[in-house]
């Protein structure tokens, strides 16, 4: 019999960019702006992500370590606010196990000249796989990439 | 000004039912059953589809008998039959997003009955609606099923 279990936790990350609203979320709404700090390690061996940005749209991207376990990432948009709002669910599969199920949502806020942007995620961690903190590790992680991308281009 | 908002919030509800797992997984499995339950307490289904299997999306428009208002769409993203669903679901109401659910459904048998956890990750938009009136409405759905098995 195989051991099922399931952990759920919750964590909220904040973050101020020198850039619009409409910047931040460009950077969310196009899949090659959002390819460019949406992924796995530089090291990693990636797919492309591919990216229907519309309610009900499906994203998807997965990547690795060489020789090593394939993350996969397959999102659904649930409600988008241009400029203001994103919700998604998305499912994470390490090769063909599912180990967690999450509901993301970031807000894209207007401070002074910049944006406040607000993720908070809410997750099932399945069968003892992963961890909370490892999750918003790597969550900050992508929102370094994020900040590094917004202000290349700025 | 917008109005926008975002309120985040988790609900977790405990049954005991006296019927197997089997029968309790059976209450979401098949269409016929959940017919029976899946809508809060005096309200009514308007329509309804099935299809659940990981993946499989659903479509549910329901609300007062006389103003079906409210639209449930389900993405299922992990079945472990007689163990455990995972799902997730938006609800509009006349087309106005409300909130978006990632709901954890757990069964274990305990002696001659089930023990059932619910567990609902929820965020709340724009003020629509509040953790209070999704526990009660749930709630009763959880009931309707204990009185169905």
């Amino acid at each position: 019999m195989t051991q099922r279990s399931t952990k759920h936790a919750t964590f909220t990350i904040e973050r101020i960019f020198p850039v619009s609203p409409a910047r931040v979320f460009a950077a969310y709404a196009d899949a090659k702006a959002k390819a460019r700090w949406f992924g796995g390690p530089d090291e990693w061996e990636k797919s492309n992500l591919t990216l229907d940005f519309r309610v009900g749209g499906r994203e998807s991207v997965s990547g690795g370590p060489s020789g090593g376990p394939v993350h996969h990432y397959n999102a659904l948009y649930q409600d988008i606010v241009p400029n203001e709002r994103i919700v998604l669910t998305y499912e994470m599969h390490l090769d063909k196990t599912r180990i967690s199920v999450s509901l993301g949502t970031t807000e894209f806020k207007p401070a002074g000249e910049g944006t406040k942007l607000v993720y908070t995620e809410q997750s099932v961690f399945l069968d003892g796989h992963d961890d909370a903190g490892g999750r918003e590790q790597g969550t900050r992680g992508l929102l370094d990439n994020l900040e590094a991308a917004l202000r290349r281009v700025a | 000004m917008t109005g926008r908002s975002a309120q985040h919030g988790t609900i977790r509800l405990e049954r005991r039912y006296k019927a197997s797992p089997k029968r309790v997984f059976a209450a979401w499995a098949e269409p016929e059953a959940r017919a029976k339950w899946d809508v809060p307490g005096r309200w009514a289904i308007a329509e309804q589809s099935f299809d659940f299997r990981e993946s499989g999306r659903e479509l549910k428009r329901f609300g007062p008998q006389t103003d079906p208002r409210f639209v449930a769409e389900t993405l299922y993203l992990d079945i472990v039959p007689q163990r455990r669903i995972v799902f997730s679901y938006s609800t509009t109401s006349n087309g106005t997003p409300i909130s978006v659910s990632l709901t954890t459904i757990e069964m274990a048998a305990d002696g001659r009955e089930t023990r059932l956890l619910l567990t609902e990750q929820i965020v709340f938009l724009d003020g629509h609606d509040n953790a209070g009136n999704r526990e009660e409405g749930l709630s009763s759905m959880l009931d309707k099923i204990g009185a169905m098995l």
